[in-house]
C-alpha cells in the first residue's frame, strides 16, 4: 500500500477551490550544476526515480506549472481576474528528514499562463522520497461576502503531486498490496456499504485493500496525523483491527497456494509464507515451514489447528493490545 | 504495507515492522548486523569529518529490547549487541566523548523524571551530533544511542508507565518527533536553533506543553512556522499554548503552510493569542517596538 493510494479526499473548503486546477510536471533535472537532462516519463507516471544517482550534492529540478483561464475564473472574483493576487509555488516535502520548503513560481500576480520554477534539493536534506505539491494561494486580504477566498494564503488551487525517489528505499518498498478508498455503496464491484474494508483478490497477483468511504468518521480518523492524543491512538487501533483481518486473509490464501515443493506462484504469497510460517511451526527452515503450512491447510482435521495458529501469529505480530493500551492511557485518559 | 513506525501511520497504512518490500522481502531488515568489513569499530572517542564513530541498531536488534531491559532490570552486554550493529557513515562532526560526559552529568545532577533535563541536554545532543538531516533520518542511529549508548539516560528521564510507552522512548524515531528520548532532543534543537544560538530551543523546553502541542503536529516540520510559533508562545500559560496550537492547526485546513512567510505565521498566531487571552492585538505591536528599541 503506498502513501499515494491512502491519501484521503480533502473535505470541501468554505470558498472556491480547484483541487485539480494546476497542471504540474517536472521537465528536466540537473545534478551538481551539470548538463540538464530531460525527464522522460509516460503521461501518467508521477515518480522520477533518481535513486541510481550517487554522490551528488545538489539536485535542481525544472518544473512547469500551468494555470488555466478556467482556474483563474473559478477561484478569483471577476474584479481580480485581470491581475489575480496569487502566489504560485511548489511545496517540497521529505517525510524522512522532516523537511518542508517551497519553490516559488510567481508571487503577487498570477494571470493564466505557464510558469517555470526550480526546485533545489541538497542531498544532506533529503532521503527516500521527496514530494512536490503544486499550490496556488491568495496573497492579499479582500472584502467581500461571496464564495471567493478573502484571506492571505487561502488555498485556491492544487494539482497532482510529483515524487522524486532519491534512495532505493523509496523505490523498493511499494508495499505488499495496493490500497484505495472508495464508497462501497456506489461501487459495483465492492461489497455492501456496511463493510469497513474489503480485500480484493480479483487480481490474484496483486491483492488490493479497499477502505469504505461510506464511513467518513472512520476514514477521517484513519487520515489523522500525529502520534499522540485520542485521534491518533484511535487511528492506530482501527488500523490494527483492519490489519488483523487483512493478514489473516493473506496468510490463509497464501497457505492454500503453497505447492508440493513449498513454492508459491506470486511474490506476495511467498513473502507472507516466509514471514509467518517459520514462527508458526517453530522452525528456521522456510521450506519445511511452507510445507507444514500446506499440509495443515489441506487437512480437514487440521483446519481448526491452522486457524488457531494463524490467529495466534497474527496477534503476536499486530500486538493489538499495544495500541489499545495507548488509547486508554493517552487517548481516553483512563 | 510499510513500516508501522514510519510517518506516524498518518495515511492509514496497514502494516508494521514486518513490512513487505518490493523485493518480496517481509520483516524489515532480517539479515544480521555485521558491518561490511565484519568489524564493529570503537564506539568511543571523537570523530571529525566522518568515519565509523556512529552506528545503527539494525531492525532485528529491536528484539533485544524486552520488558526487563525497559524497566532497567537487565542490561545488554557488548557481545549480545554487536551482531546487531552496523557502522553508519556520515560526513558530520561527532563528539561522543563530550556527549557521554554531559549525559552522565545531567543524570547525576537532575532528579529522575525531571523534564528540565531536556533543555539542559538538547543543545549538547545537537552540537555533538553535528550530522545532516539525511543521517539523522536513520532510525537505527537513535535506537543505538538509546539502547546501547545511553539507556541510563532514557530511564532517568522517562518513568516506566507501560511497556509500549517505554519502548517508544527507546525504539521510536523516524518522523515521529515525540518518541525516542534522544531523537526528540536533537530534532527539536534542529528545528529551533539559530546557528549557535539555542535560546529558542531552551524556551521551548521550558514549557512541556509547547513541546507536546507543537512538535507532535505536522506543521512543526515547517521551520519558519515552528520557529515563529515557539517565539510567540514563549511565556504564555499552557492553556493558551493548547488553544492557540489547536486553532493554528485548524486554520491550516484553509491556508497552505508552505505558502506562509514568517510574518504570515506570526500574524495568525498573534491574532489567536489575542483572542484566547482577551488582549488587544496592538499589544503585540508595542512589544515588538520595545524589543526593537
Amino acid at each position: 500500500m503506498t502513501r499515494r493510494s491512502q491519501r484521503l479526499t480533502r473535505s470541501s473548503l468554505p470558498f472556491q477551490y480547484d483541487d485539480d486546477g494546476l497542471d504540474f510536471s517536472v521537465e528536466r533535472y540537473r545534478v551538481d550544476g551539470g548538463e540538464p537532462r530531460e525527464v522522460d516519463l509516460s503521461p501518467h507516471e508521477r515518480t522520477l526515480n533518481l535513486a541510481a544517482l550517487s554522490d551528488w550534492e545538489t539536485l535542481e529540478l525544472s518544473v512547469r506549472l500551468e494555470l488555466s483561464v478556467g482556474t483563474v475564473e473559478r477561484v478569483f472574483p471577476e474584479t481580480e481576474r485581470r491581475d489575480p493576487p496569487g502566489r504560485l509555488y511548489v511545496a517540497v516535502q521529505c517525510h524522512d528528514t522532516i523537511y518542508r520548503d517551497r519553490a516559488l513560481a510567481a508571487d503577487g500576480s498570477t494571470p493564466a499562463s505557464v510558469y517555470d520554477a526550480t526546485v533545489r534539493l541538497e542531498r544532506a536534506d533529503v532521503r527516500g522520497e521527496v514530494e512536490l505539491h503544486p499550490h496556488l494561494v491568495r496573497v492579499s486580504e479582500r472584502e467581500g461576502d461571496d464564495e471567493y477566498a478573502d484571506a492571505p494564503n487561502a488555498r485556491l488551487a492544487g494539482g497532482d503531486p510529483f515524487y522524486v525517489a532519491v534512495d532505493d528505499s523509496a523505490v523498493d518498498e511499494p508495499g505488499l498490496i495496493d490500497g484505495e478508498e472508495a464508497a462501497f455503496s456506489t461501487t459495483d464491484h465492492l461489497p455492501g456499504e456496511e463493510r469497513l474494508y474489503f480485500l480484493d483478490f480479483r487480481n490474484e497477483r496483486r491483492p488490493k485493500l479497499w477502505i469504505n468511504a461510506d464511513h467518513p468518521r472512520v476514514t477521517e480518523v484513519l487520515a489523522a496525523e500525529g502520534s499522540v492524543g485520542t485521534e491518533a491512538r484511535l487511528r492506530d487501533v482501527i488500523v490494527d483491527q483492519i490489519q488483523h483481518g487483512v493478514w489473516t486473509q493473506l496468510l490463509l490464501r497464501a497457505a492454500a497456494a503453497v505447492d508440493a515443493d513449498g513454492e508459491t506462484e506470486h511474490d506476495w504469497q511467498a513473502t507472507v509464507v516466509e514471514s509467518f510460517a517459520p514462527e508458526m511451526y517453530d522452525t528456521d527452515d522456510p521450506t519445511e515451514a511452507a510445507l507444514r503450512l500446506r499440509e495443515e491447510a489441506r487437512d480437514g482435521d487440521g483446519l481448526g489447528r491452522l486457524a488457531g495458529r494463524v490467529d495466534a501469529e497474527v496477534q503476536s505480530y499486530v500486538e493489538p493490545q499495544t495500541q489499545i493500551v495507548k488509547l486508554l492511557e493517552e487517548g481516553l485518559d483512563v | 504495507m510499510s513500516e508501522r513506525d514510519h510517518d506516524g501511520r498518518e495515511d492509514g497504512h496497514v502494516g508494521g515492522d514486518r513490512h513487505v518490500g518490493g523485493d518480496g522481502h517481509v520483516g524489515g531488515d532480517r539479515h544480521g548486523g555485521h558491518s561490511e568489513d565484519g568489524n564493529v569499530h570503537s564506539r568511543d572517542g571523537n570523530g571529525h569529518g566522518g568515519g565509523t564513530d556512529l552506528y545503527r541498531l539494525v531492525p532485528d536488534g529491536r528484539r533485544l529490547v524486552g520488558d526487563a531491559f525497559l524497566r532497567g532490570e537487565t542490561e545488554l552486554d557488548d557481545e549480545t549487541v554487536e551482531p546487531f550493529l552496523e557502522p553508519l557513515s556520515h560526513d558530520g562532526d561527532v563528539d561522543l566523548a563530550t556527549l557521554s560526559s554531559e549525559v552522565r552529568r545531567v543524570v547525576r545532577e537532575y532528579d529522575a523524571y525531571e523534564p528540565a533535563v531536556d533543555g539542559e541536554l538538547a543543545p549538547t545532543v545537537h552540537q555533538t551530533l553535528d550530522v545532516s538531516r539525511r543521517v539523522a533520518a536513520e532510525p537505527g542511529l537513535w535506537h543505538w544511542l538509546a539502547v546501547v549508548r545511553f539507556p541510563e539516560f532514557v530511564r532517568h528521564r522517562w518513568q516506566y508507565s507501560s511497556e509500549a510507552a517505554m519502548r517508544e522512548k527507546f525504539l521510536g524515531a523516524g518522523s515521529d518527533l515525540y518518541s525516542n528520548a534522544l531523537h526528540r532532543l536533537w530534532w527539536i534543537a534542529e528545528l529551533t536553533h539559530d546557528g549557535d544560538d539555542y535560546s529558542r530551543t531552551l524556551g521551548v523546553f521550558e514549557n512541556q506543553t509547547v513541546v507536546n502541542k507543537v512538535f507532535d503536529r505536522w506543521f512543526a516540520r515547517y521551520e519558519p512556522g515552528v520557529q515563529v510559533l515557539c517565539e510567540e508562545l514563549e511565556g504564555h500559560p499552557s492553556s493558551t499554548v493548547e488553544e492557540v496550537t489547536n486553532r493554528f492547526n485548524h486554520a491550516l485546513t484553509n491556508v497552505q503552510l508552505e505558502g506562509m512567510d514568517r510574518e504570515d505565521v506570526r500574524r495568525v498566531v498573534r491574532e489567536s493569542i489575542a483572542e484566547v487571552e482577551g488582549v488587544p492585538l496592538s499589544q503585540f505591536d508595542e512589544s515588538s517596538n520595545s524589543e526593537r528599541s
